[in-house]
């Protein structure tokens, strides 16, 4: 990767944050419209898109994000007040930044037309002149004149840390330190303005902070709250006197020391010394101890540590009879385990970062629908392994789509059946012993299985016989048979040709599976369930037909070697009774159609039966021949093999062999 | 300088590629080479069940598994050889491998004057999967579109 494409990758990582802070800030801002700190973030979060995109160049982008802050900052200012209007603008202007964003990375350029937009934010702010100018004419005198302090405003805790330290010749100063256009080295200069400040007195915040300045990451400003006894004309001079400084616009807060901090004066003012004084001093700008690190790094480290997991097994092959290979074994034993799970910890990240997708979604599309619907969201905090995260925004879109579009009924509808107007979708995730569970629940209409049924028979996918004998729960399951949501009768809302299959087959390419529960007028809810850790796994090695097959433990219950006389016929099908249970058997071979004479086993004195749980029914699994039980790192198939019935993946064992990873679930 | 400025423009005179050839029963192919990563000997390869047939199965390529395409059966053309050989193919990120009976050799040819396109050549192959066919004195070499041959239709279990 050269610089310009990693600063780019940087710029899209970034800016999708901040796009991600902005939805869901304005969505806050449309409950609170009142809130300071609220109108600060957006404010701040697009001034840092604004920032950032005028770095890399992009104008348009530039130009947007600017207009919608100058919308911003007339709210901020109490100039304009906060309605649906100003609301559906800014929202509006958030899905240009994303187009805009995506052009960027398709195309390389901007293309999406935006100038009808901006001439509507241009009629927005041209309700008052005055402010208009000032922003949109930034002349060196109104300069002065802007209000900058939210910029760098702070925390109630913050707050009370500074004032507390202050002396009663402390003030604290809002300065803005302008770059020259032309400036090169910006991060360089950044890090000296910040270094004078700090000398100059105690640096209580800057925006941007120490790493945004380190990574070039902010536009022509820089702003500073400096806490110091020195003089305004002072630090002006000081901060002026740096190369490429243009200008420096300083405003006094009034803000006074109270009567405690007099008192202890002499205490507080000995502090603000020996903060002064601090070398490290930049360290209190907010610096997070972490760093960002390419999803690919950690994959090959993932598999780096599976091939280690396989030379260990072949090292306990080897089963030599000493004392320091035991040892030795252990060892390693304890580190690759160690090793395994940090690299599974660092993968890990909170399904937060889909799961706040929606709320946005959700209000764009009970208003489309005139719908009251509140997205309710709990366990955002929950993690999940990164890979899983970004395949399953896609089939949670589609599930919640569908609640808000078949599920939750019209407000006039709702009050009719005696429920509140506004329905409710619970969006929950947990874990659930080594499963991630998450689960979308409505209290909307429910799903009409005579409707399911009559729909399936339409699209011949059962009989009406076929249909007279399904139970209830099959039934319902019908919606997601390939087939049954076609393209010809889905809404803009729920689809796109998609059905509740594509979801089905997202989910169990991710070794997971999917339920869903209705009950007519009370409700719906669909249950992801995910394996929490995907890439090694405990299995069961067994033989099939001369071939190692792997099953990996979670799918069986237990396993038996059964003498012939214990297999009963019912209905020409070979059960057994295990604990007063009838248990069906199924012969692996013929399950993986394999080109052998089926049977064989009823001539065994033992047969091996491994038995598996497939849905929520036990299946007797017949194989040739049980081995060991050990870990295996899974491997996917590939793009080319894709969706082999019964196979979910491969696997390399000891003598550096495949061995293929057996589906049980969809067993029968 | 004068010299890499004439070879430049020699190269643009006539555009020259290369190909690796191998044997299929009596006839000889061959696949671009900017297609094909490496040739390798087969070693264990584990058969992959409710694949269709010409899928023989994967192998354990230093720690990636790759599908094998049995070209032979994916032809249709009867029988077996001993010492087969797997030329590996990558496209868009996927790898896969293709079994062949031997390799013969790599090729430069003219593309202007040595390629001919889909003729009505006796082939054992469909004509569609043909993208051309390289003349080198007599010798006829069918060069295949593996992109059309394999992903046309994927191998997906019903």
């Amino acid at each position: 990767m050269d610089t310009k494409d990693q600063y780019l990758q940087m710029f899209f990582d970034e800016s999708a944050e901040y796009l991600q802070q902005l939805n869901e800030n304005v969505l806050l801002l449309e409950e609170h419209p009142e809130d300071e700190e609220i109108i600060n973030a957006v404010f701040r979060a697009a001034h840092s898109v604004k920032g950032m995109s005028a770095t890399m160049g992009y104008e348009r982008l530039t130009d947007l994000t600017h207009r919608m802050e100058s919308i911003l900052a007339k709210v901020r200012n109490k100039e304009m007040t906060i309605n649906e209007f100003i609301i559906d603008t800014l929202f509006s202007g958030l899905d240009y930044i994303k187009l805009l964003l995506d052009d960027i990375r398709n195309n390389g350029e901007e293309r999406t037309d935006i100038s009808d937009y901006l001439s509507k934010l241009e009629k927005i702010l041209n309700n008052d002149i005055s402010i208009q100018e000032v922003l949109v004419k930034p002349e060196k005198t109104d300069l002065n004149l802007q209000d900058f302090t939210g910029m760098i405003a702070l925390t109630e805790e913050e707050k009370e840390e500074i004032y507390n330290k202050m002396t009663s010749n402390d003030r604290i100063y809002n300065i803005r330190v302008i770059l020259a256009e032309d400036c090169l080295l910006k991060n360089v200069r950044g890090y000296m303005i910040l270094k004078k400040a700090q000398e100059l007195g105690y640096l209580a915040k800057s925006n941007p902070d120490q790493r945004e300045i380190e990574d070039e990451d902010f536009g022509d400003s820089i702003y500073i709250k400096l806490i110091s006894a020195l003089k305004e004309k002072q630090i002006q001079e000081e901060l002026a006197d740096i190369i490429d400084v243009e200008q420096v616009i300083i405003h006094v807060e009034d803000y006074k020391v109270e009567e405690k901090a007099v008192v202890e004066q002499q205490e507080a003012k000995s502090q603000v010394d020996s903060i002064k004084k601090q070398k490290d001093g930049l360290a209190n700008i907010q610096v997070s101890p972490t760093v960002r690190v390419d999803i690919k790094k950690l994959d090959t480290l993932m598999n780096m540590v599976g091939e280690l997991l396989i030379n260990k097994t072949r090292l306990e092959g080897l089963n030599i009879d000493s004392d320091v290979y035991q040892d030795i074994i252990q060892q390693l034993d304890r580190v690759t385990q160690d090793l395994h799970h940090t690299v599974m910890q660092i993968r890990m990240v909170p399904i937060g970062g889909i799961f706040n997708r929606f709320p946005r979604m959700v209000r764009d599309l009970s208003k489309e629908l005139d719908k009251k619907i509140d997205l309710i969201i709990e366990g955002a905090d929950t993690e999940l392994d990164r890979s899983l995260i970004d395949e399953l925004g896609d089939p949670l879109m589609h599930i919640i789509r569908n609640s808000i579009d078949h599920g939750i009924e019209k407000p006039a509808e709702r009050e009719r059946k005696g429920k509140p107007a506004t329905g409710n979708i619970l969006l929950q995730a947990y874990q659930k012993g080594s499963e991630i569970i998450i689960e979308v629940e409505d209290d909307g209409a429910g799903i009409n299985t005579e409707k399911v049924i009559e729909k399936a028979i339409e699209k011949g996918i059962i009989t009406p016989d076929e249909a007279s004998q399904m139970e209830e729960r099959d039934k319902l399951n019908l919606i997601f048979h390939p087939g049954f949501s076609t393209s010809e009768e889905v809404t803009d809302i729920s689809g796109r040709g998609v059905g509740m299959d594509v979801v089905r087959n997202v989910v169990e390419t991710l070794d997971g599976q999917v339920f869903v529960e209705s009950e007519l007028g009370v409700g719906t809810r669909f249950t992801i369930s995910l394996p929490l850790t995907l890439a090694i796994t405990q299995a069961l090695m067994v033989v099939i037909n001369n071939e190692v097959y792997a099953i990996p433990l979670g799918s069986i219950s237990e396993t038996l070697l059964v003498a012939p006389e214990e297999i009963i016929q019912v209905r020409g099908q070979d059960v057994i009774l295990l604990r007063e249970s009838t248990i069906p058997l199924v012969e692996a071979a013929r399950q993986l159609n394999l080109d052998i004479e089926y049977g064989k086993y009823r001539q065994l004195e033992e047969i091996p039966v491994v038995i598996i749980n497939s849905g929520e029914r036990q299946i007797g699994l017949i194989v040739d021949q049980m081995l060991n039980q050990q870990e295996i790192v899974i491997k996917s198939l590939g793009k080319f093999l894709v969706n082999i019935k019964n196979i979910s993946g491969a696997t390399i064992v000891g003598d550096g062999d495949v061995a293929l990873i057996l589906d049980v679930r969809n067993i029968a | 300088m004068d010299y890499t400025l004439r070879d430049d423009l020699m190269l643009e005179d006539y555009e020259r590629k290369q190909i690796v050839v191998f044997q299929l029963a009596d006839e000889e192919y061959a696949v671009d080479i900017s297609q094909s990563k490496q040739i390798i000997k087969v070693s264990k390869i584990t058969p992959v069940p409710n694949t269709p047939d010409y899928v023989r199965g994967v192998i354990n390529l230093r720690g990636q598994i790759v599908p094998v395409i049995d070209l032979r059966k994916r032809f249709g053309i009867t029988g077996t050889v001993e010492k087969e050989r797997i030329i590996t193919i990558e496209f868009d990120d996927i790898l896969i491998g293709i079994l062949v009976d031997e390799i013969k050799e790599v090729l430069w040819y003219d593309v202007e004057k040595e390629l001919e396109s889909a003729p009505d050549i006796d082939s054992s192959i469909r004509q569609d999967y043909i993208k051309g066919v390289v003349k080198k004195g007599k010798r006829l070499i069918v060069l295949i579109d593996l992109e059309k041959l394999l992903f046309e239709n994927r191998p997906v279990s019903a």
